[in-house]
């Protein structure tokens, strides 16, 4: 099989098992596992050996968006009484499952809930009015990030990681099998590393931004999956190959912030002409550090530690390594009205920047007349 | 050592804390509610204040430590904890430990198992002192009995007792038209007076420096004092930062209805999504219970509301029925 029929194949593949019970292709077959909605920096490989099904609202709100139908789920949500100062994605999933209606249908019903303040509090915010409205049992974790001391936080984790699988054994009938756990764990660590092999090939080949936007997915949905290594090696393997080397020419930029789900290309393609995207942290986010001995040590250290759950200073030491490494001069930096925890991200760093007051999801926020003029600004600036 | 605390969640048992209410601050945070704006508008620039202190347990609060980043004051956050069992309260009364530490090394004192126990013991005291009056609710000004927990709770905590009770507060003549408040702290008081004016009869709240703060368990003394206090902490009603609405509203449902409440009056921060997530729970439930619900929404800690349409309309709304 060719390198890029095996790419297609794989990815409708883990398409195909991820939305196969959503209500559009399900025929109204219920899911024959239990099912937990997480949020993106859920410890997942716990569910993943326990054979417990598992569904992202945060990414469905995405594809939404990039669909085209946010804006009617944004107008029910708010009918349905949640404030549009919320986060999107939770107005935006909220539209969804008032009028039952999304691309891909709505995700299987769940049997529990599980939320993670390792990125925002946000999360756990809007989880509480999902177990509201399912009336299923809700599940906390919290991760205290750089705030105690490492051991403190270690400990408190390793415990709520120990009540988590007591639980998910409940629900599910099942039993760990700590060997599993070790494999899924393993298979997380190897998508993470195919992945980062794309992430640094983006500075020196012509990869549109687009590309890797769309890419992560599979390493937020299904990073246990053993296939999801396979097909970040054989992208990697194709960039390096297929795609040309960067020309000298245009300003090379960094793009600090979130995707644009709404837009076609995810990036303001059309009004960065004299620019090129060799960056962008976003996609960094899960490259998820399963440091330790043991998995319980890899769980801390994987999910403890997320961006978003840095000290400011951490986040900007991880912002300026990964702006020189990939040579950007500037930046297009986004301050985005959903997400509180990021708006700071980007406040102590130094190269030009456009920046741009943006919404991830909801394409009628940003000014788009004032956002080219600071582009303009930018091109000025940096020649 | 003069420290600034935010929000109710910030114990008091370690040390002398002054809970925030009002600053009329100059930074203006996009997206960012008006309250923790504010806040850190006052520990940079209220020089009276050398430290602060403050939670983890909302998107606005979570990056405080980005903008308070002067080695001169005091600075410290208070994990998010969202649990109330053996691990939480473990890791709290860590925390706890940390915080005094912290304190002890950055003001270079030594505070003793004795001076927190003695903390305790007033921190009880105020509680049920408070509570005491809180029962009595329905027939006292609400208003005055605010402005009372506002001015006692800026006392230095050796003082509050005493000050309770040197407080008069005035019955009313209106018993009917019973209303219930919600929210975050309140910075200013006159709407209550509105609320008052208007013929409404404040009987019961779940705000942190009242409801919530009275329905904390009272720390028993143990070997442990720390996991006592964590255990204090973590009890009774909760913020919905500290995310079990549920819990919330069970406590809240049973208090208006066994005190016959027609209406809530909810009092929240422009961009406060710990409420606004809330709020869409809590109508629903009022409307269940057929219980009528108004919204005020603030967009910082000194604006000062003048609701006097809204609220006549609600009044009226609850009058009539
Ligand atoms: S966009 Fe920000 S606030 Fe919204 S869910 Fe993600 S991290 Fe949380
Ligand atoms: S008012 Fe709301 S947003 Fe502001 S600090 Fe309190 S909980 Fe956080």
């Amino acid at each position: 099989m060719g390198a890029n029929v095996e790419i297609l194949k794989t990815q409708a593949k883990l398409m195909k098992e991820y939305y196969k019970y959503f209500s559009k292709y399900s025929k109204g077959k219920e899911p024959d596992k239990k099912v937990a909605w997480v949020t993106a920096f859920t410890p997942v490989e716990i569910l993943e050996a326990l054979d417990i099904s598992y569904y992202y609202p945060e990414s469905y709100a995405a594809v939404i968006a990039a669909s085209g139908k946010e804006q009617d789920f944004l107008e029910t949500s708010q009918r349905d009484g949640l404030s549009l100062d919320c986060c999107s994605y939770s107005c935006c999933i909220q539209g969804s499952i008032c009028n039952a209606d999304g691309p891909r249908g709505t995700a299987p019903r769940p049997d529990v809930l599980i939320a993670t303040n390792n990125q925002c509090n946000t999360l756990p915010n809007w989880w509480n009015i999902l177990a509201e409205r399912y009336d299923v049992p809700l599940i906390v974790l919290d991760y205290p990030g750089e705030n105690v001391p490492r051991e403190m936080a270690e400990k408190y984790v390793y415990n709520q990681h120990k009540k988590l699988i007591k639980q998910m054994e409940e629900l599910s009938g099942n039993k760990l099998d700590m060997a599993i756990l070790e494999e899924k764990i393993s298979n997380s660590q190897k998508s993470v590393e195919a992945w980062e092999k794309i992430v640094e090939l983006m500075p020196e080949r012509q990869i549109e931004p687009t590309l890797l936007f769309d890419g992560i997915s599979f390493l937020i949905t299904s990073r246990c999956d053993e296939k999801t290594s396979r097909l970040y090696e054989l992208l990697a393997e194709d960039y390096s190959e297929n795609y040309p080397k960067r020309q000298e020419g245009k300003a090379k930029a960094f793009w600090l912030g979130y995707p644009l789900w709404y837009h076609e290309n995810r990036y303001l393609k059309e009004s960065l002409d004299s620019f090129e995207i060799v960056g962008s942290n976003y996609i960094t986010w899960w490259s998820l550090s399963y440091e330790g001995d043991d998995v319980f040590k890899k769980l801390f250290s994987a999910y403890n530690f997320t961006f978003l759950n840095l000290s400011q200073q951490e986040r900007t030491k991880r912002l300026v390594h990964l702006i020189e490494k990939s040579g950007a001069k500037c930046a297009i930096t986004l301050h985005n009205k959903s997400c509180k925890c990021d708006f700071v991200s980007a406040s102590e760093i130094k190269i030009p920047q456009a920046e741009l007051d943006i919404d991830m999801i909801d394409r009628n926020y940003m000014d788009m007349d004032r956002a080219k003029e600071k582009i303009g600004i930018l091109q000025d600036i940096v020649g | 050592m003069k420290i600034l605390a935010l929000s109710g969640i910030i114990p008091e048992h370690i040390c002398d804390v002054d809970r925030f209410f009002a600053y009329a601050g100059d930074k203006k945070i996009n997206h960012y509610c008006g309250y923790v704006a504010d806040y850190i508008c006052q520990v940079e620039q209220d020089d009276r204040y050398d430290g602060a202190v403050y939670p983890k347990s909302c998107d606005s609060c979570r990056v405080i430590s980005s903008y308070l980043r002067s080695d001169d004051k005091f600075s410290y956050q208070f994990p998010s904890i969202s649990g109330n069992d053996e691990n939480a309260w473990d890791f709290l009364a860590c925390v706890l430990k940390d915080y005094k530490s912290a304190l002890e090394n950055f003001y270079e004192i030594e505070i003793s198992v004795a001076d927190v126990e003695n903390r305790i013991e007033i921190i009880n005291k105020r509680a049920k002192e408070l509570e005491k009056i809180y029962e009595n609710l329905e027939n006292i000004s609400y208003f005055e009995y605010m402005t009372m927990i506002h001015q006692v709770l800026s006392l230095p905590l050796e003082e509050q007792v005493g000050a309770i009770s040197s407080f008069e507060i005035n019955d009313i003549s209106q018993k009917d038209n019973s209303v219930f408040i919600v929210g975050s702290t309140l910075s200013q008081l006159n709407i209550l007076q509105q609320i008052e004016d208007l013929g409404l009869n404040i009987v019961g709240d779940s705000l942190p420096e009242s409801g919530r703060l009275i329905s904390k368990e009272p720390v028993t003394l143990s070997d442990d004092v720390y996991k006592s206090i964590a255990k204090s902490m973590l009890s009774g009603k909760k913020s919905p930062s500290e995310n079990d609405f549920h819990q919330m509203l069970e406590l809240d449902m049973e208090e208006i209805t066994s005190k016959k409440v027609v209406g809530v009056i909810f009092l929240t921060q422009k961009y406060c999504e710990p409420y606004n997530f809330y709020k869409s729970v809590y109508k629903k439930k009022l409307d269940e219970l057929c219980i009528k619900y108004i919204e005020i929404e603030q967009k910082d800690t000194v604006e000062d509301i003048r609701a006097d349409v809204v609220l006549e309309t609600f009044a009226e709304m609850i009058v009539r029925n």
